[in-house]
């Protein structure tokens, strides 16, 4: 006898962003994110039996569409990953070498999407993407000087020489 | 864009009002916390703005209680640590009096959610004025504010004195503590100040112990000690006697002798472990159970006080220049005690 195979097509979530924009996301990609794994487990979404399209959209309106894009392909990169234990976490050496290459590329973007990403990151609680993200702006300030540091994100300088001269020596071991 | 130079400059209390509401305060102390002490420093240099009220102090201050400061009742503390070096304290007291200071304050405990705020003043004493201020200021909020310094006799006065008027005001001084209390904190601040406050003629052996047996008490053991004594047998009987991952000591600009302590206590037994390549002193506060020595001496005094020790080695966090003098180098210890 041959039984046909009933495929379960995985289950998905409906997220809409602040630009009204609906995104499409497998339960399984979107439970990195705490915020919204936690609102469809109180409204029991997990257990209703209702179609995607008609399923309630969770909005996000502290995220715009080409982020929340973003995000859900950093979800569906790591869904594989180990789920975090935050108390090692918290244990660990606070590096900066250690962002995966994919994760590099992937936040080899403009600073303006970049911080947008930690807003959504942090909005949305998604610790592997925003410890990433954060670890990448901690490397654009390391190494530099001040003035690298201001010319890379628009700094005003509001020193006047005098005072800087001063402040300069003040911390001139930072310059070795 | 905006946001970038809002982030640019989400550097210090002052900024930050303009910051906070594209980025959380957490997100940018957590960018910060991958930085390591010289990056910081060079943070400071690039505007006005961010060496006035800050200083690195502060962020590692805010950032160690964001570390430490959620406890078991979900409350958070926000440790703010003022550093009143007599060339830093005329700006301060602009801040204060353009409100820059406050709001900063303020802005930080509503964008976490602080539900007690300790006010840890350091170095000098702290200005009436500068008390009132913060005093009137966060009443309306219903906070804890405490006074967490070297208590100064005028400051102990000033808290009192406004003991009423201010919701809640308690002086965590080791001389101040009394036991009955200890539960509603979760943090307890073992700290001494000048002779009259000093931890052994404060607390003894068994009070001391008792608090830190205390359930579900996370132990700050900070520096200010009067003699080299007094850490040396606080250390060695919060060792014996609590859960050593309970404990963190933290050794502000201790003294030769204080060091002289810790080496002592090394001698006798308690393991140090060379710690090579910690990025920063927070990675120390973070690890626990270590003692972090933030150590300013002469630099040939203390290359030689290391090598007598053979402990050379041991020193691998920063060596630099103290800004105030230029002249000392400034080095910061950590290993497990």
């Amino acid at each position: 006898f041959l039984f046909p195979i009933k495929m379960t097509s995985p289950r998905m979530i409906k997220l809409t962003s602040n630009d009204d924009k609906t995104f499409e996301v497998e339960r399984d990609v979107i439970k990195q994110s705490v915020t919204v794994n936690t609102l469809i487990t109180d409204l029991n979404m997990d257990d209703e039996d209702v179609s995607v399209e008609n399923q309630m959209a969770i909005p996000l309106p502290n995220v715009d569409a080409a982020t929340l894009e973003m995000v859900i392909t950093w979800c569906k990169q790591h869904r594989e990953d180990p789920p975090r234990n935050e108390e090692e976490e918290e244990k660990k050496e606070k590096r900066t070498d250690d962002i995966p290459e994919w994760d590099k590329t992937f936040l080899d973007v403009e600073q303006s999407v970049l911080f947008a990403l930690i807003l959504a990151a942090n909005y949305m609680d998604i610790k592997g993407l925003l410890d990433n993200c954060c670890k990448t702006v901690a490397n654009m300030i390391k190494g530099k000087t001040p003035d690298e540091i201001r010319k890379h994100f628009n700094i005003k300088n509001d020193f006047t020489p005098e005072e800087e001269e001063q402040i300069r020596k003040e911390n001139a071991w930072c310059e070795d | 864009t905006t946001i970038d130079r809002q982030l640019a400059t989400a550097m210090d209390v002052n900024t930050l009002t303009l910051t906070l509401e594209s980025l959380p305060m957490e997100n940018t102390f957590q960018i910060f916390s991958y930085l390591g002490i010289k990056d910081r420093k060079k943070i400071r240099l690039c505007s006005k703005t961010m060496r006035d009220v800050s200083g690195e102090c502060d962020l590692f201050a805010t950032e160690v209680v964001f570390k430490f400061g959620q406890d078991r009742d979900d409350n958070r503390e926000v440790l703010f640590m003022m550093k009143h070096e007599d060339k830093r304290f005329p700006e301060l007291l602009c801040a204060i009096k353009d409100n820059t200071f406050i709001d900063g304050l303020k802005r930080i405990c509503s964008s976490i959610r602080v539900d007690r705020l300790h006010i840890r003043t350091e170095g000098q004493p702290v200005d009436d004025e500068i008390l009132e201020k913060i005093a009137t200021q966060f009443d309306f909020w219903k906070l804890h504010l405490e006074f967490t310094s070297r208590v100064e006799l005028s400051v102990l006065r000033f808290a009192r004195e406004h003991e009423r008027r201010v919701d809640d005001v308690r002086i965590i001084n080791c001389a101040e503590i009394p036991i009955p209390e200890l539960p509603r904190s979760n943090i307890i601040y073992v700290g001494t100040g000048k002779e009259v406050y000093t931890a052994d003629s404060a607390l003894s052996d068994e009070q001391l112990v008792q608090i830190c047996q205390q359930k579900h008490v996370k132990i700050y053991v900070v520096g200010n000690f009067t003699s080299s004594e007094t850490f040396y047998k606080i250390v060695k009987i919060l060792h014996a006697s609590v859960d050593m991952e309970q404990i963190v000591i933290t050794l502000d600009d201790p003294g030769f002798h204080r060091f002289l302590a810790a080496i002592k206590l090394r001698q006798d037994g308690l393991q140090i472990l060379d710690d090579s390549n910690p990025s920063s002193p927070q990675v120390a506060l973070e690890i626990g159970n270590r003692v972090l020595i933030d150590y300013h001496a002469g630099f040939l005094e203390m290359d030689t006080f290391l090598s007598t020790y053979g402990i050379m080695h041991y020193v691998s966090l920063v060596k630099g220049r103290i800004p105030e003098d230029n002249v000392h180098p400034v080095y910061c210890m950590t290993f497990p005690i």
